[in-house]
């Protein structure tokens, strides 16, 4: 023990007289039936801690940093995203939870086909967004992601297939090639999960 | 039943004692339809109730779901204890498994008779009205104790032993408390006793006795109706479920009702006794507001005073933690026994010497 | 001095043939689901009318292996699977595990990591501490102490759910820094919650404390005494009951504790009124020194390494321990220089605690058994791993 550390010592409860005690007792009663009495009527006409869910879908703010689901960083769904099917994130995942098809595309580099996440597996423990060395994956925080069926937890991230942001960059003059870019492919399910 | 005075029901039976069979039967229908009517009814209302306080004291909502407010949710608990099926255990007692839900029910039921929701609206008057309910709701402490034997469950046996030791035991301070009282009426008939107190109720007219024996006779109703704090039987946090673990269904839904319609009984008992029954609130002097006071029908006020007590009942039952079983039973026969011993030797010396109020 | 532990096996083995079949006493089995022993915890009690003659508790049915699974995942992955073990106040056992790797790779870390650390970690104490507050008086019988414990609970989640994002597995505290620097708003949330829950506690006392039910239920319950508490291995609130002040965050002081000043709680005489009481005080502690160290966080960086730098321990063994709301919770590796640590082991503190109560509970009843195991304040997915 250093010698400036303060102790505490809990103290013991005092025994009391007959008479004493039940006057005591009968005051710590009515102290705690008080305490309540005053939440009951804050209850009824202040209000209660409850949020009602989901009348109050428009006013409730989750924290932005909250992880709910991982989406590829990019403007809108057909515009290209930073990821350039570098696999450091499927490496980074402890759990498994991501599986990168790459295929060799129009830039003559690997790109990424098909970004493959499981909700049903990940544990949302950001290693996959902090491991990305492009700053392509982020979380976002709808939390809203019950189905009925568990299949339908697998999600296929990216719906653009192409060359990353990072290429238009570098190469202005190859934006025409954009027109030629396939905006979705479809992936069939058991190429998923045979994967997976 | 024939035979007892029939005063109270002038519109239903004719005065003379010469009634058909056809009248008899009339009339046993007729109570046994206005019980189930008004169980059915009442229960779901005070469990809704109870709901919503016990919500208010936590800060949360309670039900709201089902109707408006849900106020439906006690008729969905309802419809869904009624189809659940029916599970009896293998190795348990059938008989008097099958049997202990309908004692328990029955002396809640029986109790209800001689409820006098107001001068003209009572089942029975019988001459000793308050006798006959301190009788039959010891009923109900057998049903509980044959639940726990009879399950093939070693938690139910053991919440059902210490059911029969803490009722047992607590039956007697009531007992007590109610001859306190009696002492002061002078009778046992319960419209009597409500008659008595026109002058102002008892528990100011025999100041600190029948203050003593209202304290007594609330603690010891708690503990009689297995609430918080002396929830033993039923305890939640020790035992899941206590003595009705292994009922289902219909059963586990008559266990329940009894439980809510003792709460309404006791609370009616304690308002008759010590706070005036279905008598107005009059301010000696005042009388247009005697005469206000007086215009509200009479059930009205004794179901005004009897929710007052079941709030009360429901505030404490959400607060204080439990007892354990030798700190209830020392307080019984420790505290409350010689308590009300000496509370009925002092009220009878008030009552021979005229030492109280209005006499 | 040895405690001998019996199992089920030795106690059926002595089992007297004409007392076995008596009718005083009898196994009762207080399964995996009930609703007082705090996850699945199985105890086999042997009564006698209600008064415990025996009791041994049988574990593991929530074991899922965590220290195997470490044996297959690098370093860094297996701070977010420590979360899933102390899951109430999970970024206190993520602090364990990086102050090992730290320590055995001699990694330096600034004073503003090591100030967010110290504030999450009591943070995260008076989280545990208020909801343990509720669920100890739920066991009592006083279902509305539950809400008014989770409701505390609640605002600090959100708080640090701004910050860490997550609101239970936070995986938070990474060897070589902190996930996230804090956001512009935390400092003034937790003043605010600060001046909120200094009066919640007197309330608590009022609610509880001063209940004349809870003390007559918890005095001289349960009383382990100071050499039993040691040779049982107990640490944290159980073991300053019983009078020994053994607190981590004194004795081999990490973060900033040996820069603010707290007191260490203890108790005289070892039973569950001590224990309940040193919790409370414990609180208003964790307070203080959050008061202390959030209006002056030093500058920095939140991150001293790269989040992709591979981590490889030196070959040989290395140990750290820190003090969590429950005890003291130790990470022991044995590294052979490989990505993955050849084995990694988790002194948990409820393990131990857990066991004291083969000594306490003998002689008391039903009632007082689930008073102790509140009081003891466990989480059985710790004991399990």
């Amino acid at each position: 023990m250093k010698k400036n550390a303060n102790v505490i010592v809990a103290p013991r409860i005092k025994p009391e007289t007959a008479v004493s005690f039940i006057y005591k007792a009968i005051l710590s009663l009515k102290g705690g039936l008080m305490s309540t009495l005053t939440y009951f009527f804050k209850s009824i006409f202040v209000s209660t801690i409850t949020m009602e869910y989901p009348e109050n879908k428009h006013r409730i703010k989750i924290a932005n940093r909250f992880r709910a689901k991982l989406v590829l960083v990019s403007k809108n769904l057909s515009s290209p995203h930073k990821c350039t099917g570098c696999k450091v994130c499927e490496k980074t995942c402890p759990n498994k939870s991501i599986y990168i098809m790459s295929h060799k595309g129009i830039s003559q580099k690997i790109e990424l086909k098909n970004f493959v996440w499981r909700l049903d597996a990940c544990t949302f423990c950001n290693a996959c967004v902090i491991a990305c060395p492009f700053d392509a994956l982020t979380f976002k925080n709808n939390f809203e992601q019950a189905v009925y069926d568990r299949r339908l937890l697998i999600y296929n991230l990216n719906r653009y297939i192409g060359p990353p942001q990072s290429y238009f960059k570098k190469n202005t003059a190859k934006e025409n090639d954009l027109v030629l870019l396939k905006p979705y492919e479809k992936i069939s399910l058991q190429e998923i999960l045979g994967k997976c | 039943m024939i035979n007892y005075s029939l005063d109270n029901f002038a519109n239903l039976v004719d005065n003379s004692n010469n009634s058909t069979v056809f009248e008899v039967v009339f009339y046993i229908l007729s109570i046994f339809i206005t019980c189930l009517i008004f169980i059915s009814i009442f229960v779901m209302v005070v469990v809704y109730i109870e709901r919503k306080v016990a919500a208010a004291f936590q800060c949360r909502v309670g039900p709201n779901r089902v109707g408006w407010k849900g106020i439906l949710q006690s008729v969905a608990d309802l419809l869904k204890l009624l189809t659940k099926e029916k599970i009896t255990p293998l190795y348990s007692d059938k008989f008097l498994h099958f049997i202990s839900p309908m004692l328990c029910i029955s002396a809640s039921f029986m109790t209800l008779l001689i409820v006098p929701f107001s001068p003209y609206i009572q089942i029975i008057n019988i001459d000793m009205g308050i006798l006959y309910w301190s009788a039959v709701s010891s009923l109900g402490i057998l049903g509980i104790l044959l639940a726990g034997w009879s399950s093939y469950n070693k938690w139910s046996l053991i919440s059902a032993v210490r059911a029969a030791s803490q009722l047992i035991s607590y039956e007697l301070s009531i007992i007590l408390s109610v001859l306190t009282m009696i002492i002061f009426t002078n009778t046992l008939n319960i419209q009597k006793i409500v008659l008595s107190q026109l002058n102002g109720c008892w528990i100011w007219r025999g100041h600190l006795v029948t203050l003593i024996a209202f304290t007594i006779f609330f603690i010891a109703s708690i503990a009689e109706l297995n609430k918080i704090p002396f929830d033993l039987p039923e305890g939640e946090s020790e035992l899941g479920a206590g003595f009705h673990t292994e009922y289902s269904g219909m059963q586990f839904a008559f266990f329940f009702l009894a439980e809510y319609v003792n709460l309404f009984i006791t609370s009616t008992i304690i308002v008759i006794l010590f706070l005036g029954g279905w008598l107005p609130w009059h301010i000696s002097g005042f009388s247009i507001f005697n005469e206000l006071m007086d215009s509200i029908p009479p059930i009205i006020w004794l179901l005004l005073k009897v929710s007052i007590i079941i709030f009360v009942i429901m505030w404490i039952r959400w607060t204080l933690p439990r007892l354990r079983i030798d700190h209830l039973i020392l307080l019984e026969w420790k505290f409350l026994l010689p308590t009300s011993l000496a509370n009925m030797v002092l009220a009878s010396f008030l009552v021979l010497n005229n030492l109280y109020f209005y006499v | 001095m040895t405690i001998h532990l019996k199992t089920l096996n030795e106690i059926l083995h002595n089992l007297d043939e004409k007392k076995h079949w008596g009718t005083k006493e009898y196994f009762i089995n207080m399964g995996p689901q009930h609703p007082s022993t705090h996850g699945v915890l199985r105890f086999v009690l042997k009564l006698e009318g209600e008064i415990i003659k025996e009791i041994i508790p049988i574990l593991g049915y929530i074991h899922r292996g965590i220290e195997k699974i470490g044996e297959s995942v690098s370093y860094r992955n297996f701070v977010h699977l420590t979360d899933r073990c102390d899951y109430f106040s999970s970024i206190i056992n993520n602090w364990a595990v990086s102050r090992t790797i730290e320590q055995a790779l001699n990694m330096e870390t600034n004073d503003r990591i090591e100030t967010i650390r110290t504030i999450f970690a009591e943070i995260q104490r008076i989280q545990s501490h208020t909801m343990w507050w509720g669920v100890f008086g739920m066991d009592l019988g006083a279902f509305t102490p539950f809400f008014y414990g989770f409701r505390d609970r609640e605002f600090l989640t959100s708080i640090v759910e701004e910050t860490c994002g997550s609101r239970l597995t936070m995986n938070y505290i990474q060897p070589g820094g902190v996930l996230y620097d804090i956001k512009s708003n935390f400092i003034k949330r937790i003043k605010q919650y600060i001046q909120y829950l200094r009066p919640r506690i007197e309330e608590y006392e009022k609610l509880i404390s001063d209940n004349v039910i809870v003390q007559k239920r918890t005095e001289n319950i349960g009383i382990l005494p100071s050499e039993k508490a040691l040779s049982f291995g107990s640490t944290g609130p159980v073991l300053r009951a019983s009078g020994i002040p053994l607190d981590l965050r004194k004795n081999d002081s990490y973060g900033v504790y040996d820069k603010v000043k707290f007191s260490v709680v203890i108790g005289t005489k070892g039973d569950s009124w001590d224990r309940y009481w040193i919790r409370i005080e414990e609180m208003r502690q964790s307070l203080n020194i959050i008061e202390q160290l959030v209006d002056n966080i030093p500058a920095g960086k939140h991150m001293v390494t790269k989040y992709t730098t591979k981590i490889k321990l030196p070959v040989g063994y290395h140990h750290s321990s820190i003090e969590t709301a429950r005890g003291i919770l130790g990470i022991f590796v044995a590294s052979d220089g490989m990505e993955n640590p050849y084995r990694i082991h988790m002194r948990s503190p409820n393990y131990n605690n857990l066991w004291s109560i083969t000594d306490m509970a003998v002689g008391l009843k039903i009632s007082d058994l689930v008073t102790i195991v509140s009081t003891l304040d466990l989480i059985i997915p710790d004991v399990d791993r």
